[in-house]
This record gives C-alpha cells, sequence and structure tokens, in this order.
C-alpha cells in the first residue's frame, strides 16, 4: 500500500473518535430551486439540529457543479481540487454522503460528496461546494442521523494543512443550559 | 492519473481480494502490520442462523432482530487503510456490529474488487486525490470475535470518472481524512423463521 508524505508532522492518534448518542433521525426533502447543501443546513438547524450523519437517497438538480482532487503541485498539500466542473440538468442525483457540523467560526457547514448521472447518461461524482448546486423537480431527500452529545468541528490540521472536521464531544448540559466544547 | 473513464490498472486476480496483500501495479505487496487487537473483548455470533420453509437447494433467508446502538463520530487520518480503519474505530469502542451512517473522505490511491470468486476483477485507480464519493456497508465479527468490515462504494478520480465496488483490504489509504459515522448493531435474535 503505498504512502504518501504529508507537509506537516504526523499528528497522533492516528485515528480519532468519541461516543455519542441519536438524537433521533430525520427525513428532509429539500425543494426545487433552494441549494441543496444550504438548504440541508437550514432545514437541520431549523429543528434544533447542529451535527449530523447524512445519507443522500437520490434526487435531481436542476444545475449543479462538482469538484474533483488531484495532486497538488506546490508542495504545500498532498492533493488539491481541480477546476470545478458544471453540469446544466436535469441531473439525477443517484447517492450521497454528507455531514452537517460547525466551522472554526461557529457557523454551520455541510460536507458533501456526491455521484450523479448527467442527462447524457454519463456518470459522475466529487465535492459539492456549498451555493452552487440547484435542487431539481421533485426535490432532494435526505436522511439525517443527529448526533446529541457530539458533533463534528473544522479544525486546522497542521499535518494536511488543512481545515477538517474532527470528532468533538460535548460535556453534558451545563447549569445555564449553554453547552461546552470539552478540549 | 489514469485516463477518463479507465482505470489505471485493471485484470483478473488469481484468486477473490480477501483479506491478503494487496495487488498494486500487478505486484502483491505484503501487508506491513497486523490490525490492532481490540481494546475491549467482543462476543462471537451467538447462534448460527435457522431458518424455516425454503425451498430444498436453497440457501436460507436470514433475519436478525436487532436494534441501533451507540454512535461513533470519527476521523481517520492519512495513510491508514479504510478497512482496517474502520475495524480500528469499532474495536477501539468494543463493538462488534456496526453500520455506516455517513462518510466522506479521499484516498492515496484506490482498490475495488468486483465480480466474484475466480472472476473477481481487481480496479486500481491513481491517485491522490481520490475522492470516496459513497461508502456503505457493515461490521461483523468473525469467529474470535474480531471486528471485520465490508465496505462497498464509488469513487471519482482526477478526471472525475467514477468507479464503484467493495473496497480491498490494504488498498485504500486514507488521503487527507475520512470522516465517518458508524452506529452499533445489538442484535437480539439471529433465527427468526421467514414465511413465503
Amino acid at each position: 500500500m503505498r504512502t504518501v508524505k504529508q507537509p506537516g508532522k504526523p499528528a497522533r492518534p492516528r485515528v480519532l473518535s468519541v461516543t455519542a448518542t441519536s438524537g433521533g433521525e430525520l427525513r428532509v426533502v429539500v425543494p426545487e430551486g433552494v441549494d441543496l447543501l444550504n438548504g440541508l443546513a437550514r432545514a437541520l438547524l431549523g429543528v434544533g439540529v447542529t451535527s449530523a450523519a447524512v445519507f443522500l437517497t437520490g434526487g435531481r438538480f436542476a444545475r449543479m457543479q462538482y469538484l474533483t482532487g488531484q495532486p497538488c503541485r506546490d508542495g504545500k498539500r498532498v492533493a488539491t481540487y481541480g477546476a470545478p466542473t458544471t453540469l446544466v440538468g436535469p441531473v439525477t442525483l443517484l447517492s450521497g454522503n454528507a455531514f452537517l457540523g460547525i466551522d472554526e467560526t461557529g457557523k454551520p457547514i455541510v460536507h458533501c460528496h456526491a455521484v450523479v448521472v448527467d442527462r447524457d447518461g454519463s456518470v459522475h461524482g466529487g465535492h459539492l461546494p456549498p451555493g452552487v448546486c440547484s435542487v431539481g423537480r421533485g426535490g432532494v431527500v435526505a436522511l439525517a442521523a443527529a448526533l446529541a452529545d457530539a458533533m463534528l468541528t473544522v479544525r486546522y490540521d497542521a499535518e494536511t494543512n488543512y481545515p477538517i472536521f474532527h470528532p468533538t464531544s460535548l460535556d453534558p448540559i451545563s447549569l445555564n443550559g449553554a453547552r461546552k466544547v470539552a478540549a | 492519473m489514469s485516463a477518463r473513464g479507465k482505470p489505471a490498472a485493471q485484470r483478473k486476480p488469481a484468486a477473490a481480494p480477501k483479506p491478503a496483500p494487496m495487488p498494486k501495479g500487478g505486484k502483491p505487496r505484503a501487508r506491513k502490520a497486523a490490525a490492532p487487537k481490540p481494546a475491549v473483548a467482543l462476543a462471537a455470533p451467538a447462534v448460527p442462523y435457522a431458518m424455516a420453509e425454503d425451498r430444498p437447494g436453497t440457501l436460507a433467508t436470514l433475519v436478525e432482530r436487532g436494534r441501533y446502538g451507540r454512535m461513533v463520530l470519527a476521523r481517520v487520518r492519512p495513510n491508514i487503510d479504510l478497512v482496517a480503519g474502520v475495524e480500528r474505530i469499532c474495536a477501539s469502542h468494543g463493538i462488534a456490529y456496526a453500520v455506516v451512517r455517513s462518510a466522506v473522505g479521499s484516498l492515496v490511491d484506490a482498490a475495488l474488487g468486483y465480480g466474484e470468486g475466480e472472476s473477481m476483477t481487481l480496479i486500481t485507480v491513481e491517485g491522490p486525490g481520490i475522492e470516496i464519493l459513497t461508502l456503505n456497508g457493515e461490521v461483523r465479527p468473525d469467529e474470535a470475535g474480531k471486528p471485520v468490515a465490508t465496505l462497498r462504494g464509488t469513487i471519482s478520480d482526477s478526471d472525475a470518472s467514477v468507479f464503484g465496488g467493495e473496497f480491498v483490504r490494504g488498498g485504500n489509504p486514507i488521503c487527507i481524512t475520512l470522516e465517518i459515522v458508524l452506529q452499533e448493531w445489538l442484535p437480539e435474535l439471529q433465527s427468526l423463521p421467514t414465511r413465503g
């Protein structure tokens, strides 16, 4: 198995994990005309969910973009994204995986990869950026597993030189009702 | 990088890509390290499945009643094998059975198998920066109680070509990160008879 040297020192542990209890199961239909990632985040935040594991069961885009990875030539990172590919719909979403968490400023962020088939029958897939994937007729269906006492938070990762989701345990609700992020 | 729509290497291995050295570029390579031992002893499957009313000569339909348990949020860092990493997550929490609820990440290179047995075909795709588009699968214990992951899904290379299959153990090193949520499955009854 080939391994690659990252720009930063290898961090430990190599596998980070925390347990969580389920915060409930949700079915979300993001409607036509709405950006998928922003619409998904708004819908989940609207019912009090700030962190969730999401399975996209399928749907349709009116228009979308995706990014794919490629080797990074300047040595700052091992891999980076290439130029976006734009698909004009109807584009059928076959499946996708996503996470809702919070970024370094505390704002909600969705990380999503998906596979689609375009109107000519070609299969594509990659990283879906926010704001550029407009849901088409019939909507997109997402099944979200909400996380009750843990969340995904973006932190800068010196090893890879990327801001990356990290699992974070949450202390039980404190006396004043606020939640505190455990170190 | 591979040409669009064409894997970097495609061949029919002599045997199915079972947990074994990872063939890459046609040359098998020895696995460097064994998977870590579970931190907590795990229970082996309690009883074999028993079925009713199956037609002679057909395999039994398996029905297992259970419920979901703990969820595990995890990040796997670079150069850890995808399959081994998932098993390591489960072992560290004493989880014998689990399902993948969602996963997003990237690979240095990818090795996917499709077909079966002698006709199993192995696709290897060179990265780095291969995107994991979808990842599905479950973890079940082997006879010794060690969690074993079976993972299938789709990937895309730098040319946006999409490939699918079963992720081969030892052939899918994480590139930047793997974010994954697993949920524990707690079997309650492993021998439900089926009708019809």
